[in-house]
């Protein structure tokens, strides 16, 4: 699945804060101008009704006329592009009208004094344009009214909202990109870390070392680096606890080797005495082995890898000898087919026990009489070290788990000692090397198991 | 040869015991120290054919000692004993300085043979990279050049090219080969020997063609200095 990425998360975040702040700043901006527009409309009206009233009351003053007549004679006087002034009667409608325009077509205007109010817009979509009307009191049974465009009213004004709408979008993109640009950089500590993290191996206190500059990243940091620190401390004391319990259990052994070794050269050849302490010894090569194995298994033993040059060929041959050397002169074939060299990258001396635990598991596995062939041979990148016999093979329900602790054929459990423990300790060894483990049958017609390493790399070997 | 006797540095008492008794069964005069020390102490105080060295005493690291041996000059062979398993403390010990490894539970024979190939070998080289003819050997990184390129080699394979090289010329008797560099003198290792050699001198050819790696029919082989 792909995942979003925080960039881009910010990104649209920002976009979305971007075009919220611009359409707020857009419509208080317009209500602002409205209401400012419409205060100085009405102050302009009400001035101009106030100017009407006094040229009426000085029209009447300077000559003896109606109200009407003087309305009338002043209004005309006085007319203005785009205004209507009239005289209201009682009843609301107009006695004397002058000015405005023949396409206006007000409904709806004020009559009560002291009101300003816009008339209903008619035809105001069709570009028709609403009036704006003030009134103000002129005797008791008259009144003065001052019709204008209204400021707001026409369509034109929405001119306005134009450029505010087209800066808009150019804000986003513009915020965008360089927002992209920004935070790109500032995100790139993110990268940095996490290839830091990834680059930690388990050697001596591993910590990040970015030295993030930003708070939170700072944080994240430090709680990483705890919990390295207490992750480290759990394993130091394992191994600790590990190393410890090797070294106890391996002191009495190396004690109890000794001490009989030395009891066996101070009896004759022929005594019986000496063949009972060989037998003691090869029981405390067998209990050492089983130690081995545990702390093996454990990983107590398997650390770090040292990556030295291993011949896997050699691996095979001296596999081979040292079972030659174990079933005496008379013991039954073992084969070795391999080139001179391949080399793979390793510690020897686990390789070798890995190897030679299938050798062994197989000539105990498939009798005293199989013959068994090793093979090794190159599979692309990889090495595939092949011990194959000609017994009785495994069972096929057995076979997934031949591979897994304290697991014997029935064979094994009958006959012989061995705790179970070869083929897990060879998965072990072979895992912790980056290789995989199998067993089949074999063109022998008894089972191989096979070992698959990677081959040390082309570049090292040049 | 410059020293005498064996020198065995273990701080528990039945070990050191029987190790010493063990050594001397084989005709060596032993002197023992129980920690770090006494073992400095001794080594100040004498000079020996072998130090047979603990890992862990009590009051410091078996490495610790050994590297403090080395920081002083003193080249005298140090044969490593450890109880701890880890893979990595093997390579940390011949880092250290030591000259070999043995891991607890030993048998008795593995000891005297890698105790005998210690002494037949001797002090380890003052410089840490021997030029031997057109090889470049360098002991401490274990790596390889000759001439001008590198040599990859196998652990046991640079372990035989370094025991050659440290008498450069001088046959090493077979027997001593199988010792140092096997621990054991077994059918398998003498075949395996064989396998060794014939693959050194392969890796080893110049464009010259004579063999760097001689045979001494009958008693072993030498590694030639000559061009």
């Amino acid at each position: 699945m792909k995942r979003p990425t925080l960039l881009r998360q910010i990104l649209v975040t920002q976009a979305a804060i971007v075009a919220a702040c611009c359409t707020l700043m857009v419509v208080a901006s317009l209500v602002a101008t409205a209401v400012v527009m419409r205060a100085q409309q009405d102050r302009s009206l009400r001035h101009l009704a106030a100017a009407l009233r006094e040229g009426i009351a000085s029209e009447r003053r300077e000559r003896t006329m109606s109200l009407e007549e003087a309305a009338a004679e002043f209004f005309d006087e006085l007319a203005l592009p785009d205004h209507r002034f009239e005289l209201l009667r009682r009843d609301g409608q107009p006695a004397v009208a002058i000015g405005g325009r023949s396409d206006w077509d007000p409904v709806d205007l004020p009559t009560e004094p002291g009101t300003c109010r816009t008339a209903s817009a008619a035809g105001f979509w069709r570009g028709g344009r609403a009036l704006r009307a003030c009134v103000a009191r002129e005797d008791a049974d008259h009144a003065v009214r001052v019709i204008a465009v209204d400021a707001l009213g026409d369509s034109r004004t929405l001119a306005l909202i134009v450029p505010l709408l087209v800066a808009l979008p150019v804000a986003m993109v513009f915020g965008a990109l360089a927002g992209r640009v920004l935070m790109r950089k500032r995100l790139q500590v993110l990268g940095v870390m996490a290839e830091a993290a990834s680059r930690l191996d388990a050697r001596s206190d591993p910590r990040l070392d970015v030295h993030a500059e930003q708070q939170e990243l700072a944080d994240v940091e430090a709680a990483f680096n705890r919990l390295l620190a207490r992750l480290g401390a759990a394993l130091a004391s394992e191994r600790r606890f590990s190393q410890d319990a090797s070294h106890e259990l391996r002191t009495p052994l190396t004690l109890l080797r000794l001490r009989l070794e030395q009891l066996r050269a101070r009896m004759s050849e022929s005594s019986a005495v000496r063949s009972d302490l060989d037998d003691i010894l090869g029981d405390v090569d067998a209990l050492q082995q089983l130690v081995d194995s545990l702390l093996l298994l454990g990983r107590a033993d398997l650390g770090e890898i040292p990556r030295e040059p291993v011949n896997a060929c050699d691996l095979a041959r001296d596999a081979a000898a040292r079972q030659r050397d174990l079933d005496g002169p008379a013991g039954p074939a073992i084969e070795v087919i391999a080139p001179d060299e391949i080399l793979v990258e390793g510690d020897e001396p686990l390789l070798a026990r890995a190897v030679g635990n299938l050798v062994e598991n197989a000539r105990r596995h498939a009798g005293p009489q199989a013959r068994v062939r090793l093979s090794v041979v190159e599979d692309g990148a990889r090495v595939r070290l092949v011990v194959a016999d000609d017994g009785p093979g495994i069972p096929d329900d057995l076979r997934p788990s031949v591979f897994e602790r304290f697991v014997r054929g029935p064979r094994q459990r009958a006959l012989t000692r061995g705790a179970g423990l070869g083929l897990a300790v060879t998965r072990a060894i072979v895992s912790a090397h980056g290789g995989d483990v199998g067993t089949r049958p074999s063109d022998m017609g008894g089972e191989e198991a096979w070992i698959a390493l990677p081959r040390m790399s082309a570049m090292a070997s040049s | 040869m410059d020293g005498h006797g064996l020198l065995v540095i273990e701080d528990h008492a039945e070990s050191r015991r029987l190790l010493a008794r063990v050594l001397r069964a084989e005709g060596w005069s032993v002197e023992e120290a129980a920690g770090f020390a006494e073992g400095v102490a001794a080594l100040e105080a004498a000079r020996f054919l072998v130090v047979i060295l603990d890992w862990m005493l009590p009051d410091g690291t078996g490495t610790d000692l050994c590297r403090l041996l080395r920081r002083r000059g003193d080249l005298t062979p140090v044969l490593m004993l450890t109880a701890r398993g880890g893979v990595g403390d093997r390579v940390e010990g011949l880092d250290a300085g030591a000259d070999d490894y043995l891991a607890k539970p030993f048998a008795v024979a593995e000891l005297l043979a890698r105790t005998r190939a210690l002494i037949r070998r001797g002090p380890r080289p003052e410089q840490p990279v021997a030029q031997v003819g057109p090889l470049a050997i360098d002991f401490a990184a274990r790596t390889v050049r000759l001439h001008d390129r590198d040599v990859v080699l196998t652990a046991r394979e640079f372990d035989l090219l370094a025991l050659l090289a440290r008498s450069p010329d001088r046959p090493i008797a077979r027997s001593t080969i199988l010792e140092a560099v096997w621990g054991e003198d077994s059918p398998g290792a003498a075949q395996s020997l064989q396998v060794l050699i014939a693959r050194l001198r392969r890796k080893l050819e110049t464009k010259e063609g004579s063999e760097r790696i001689e045979t001494r029919r009958g008693f072993g082989y030498a590694l030639r200095s000559g061009p």
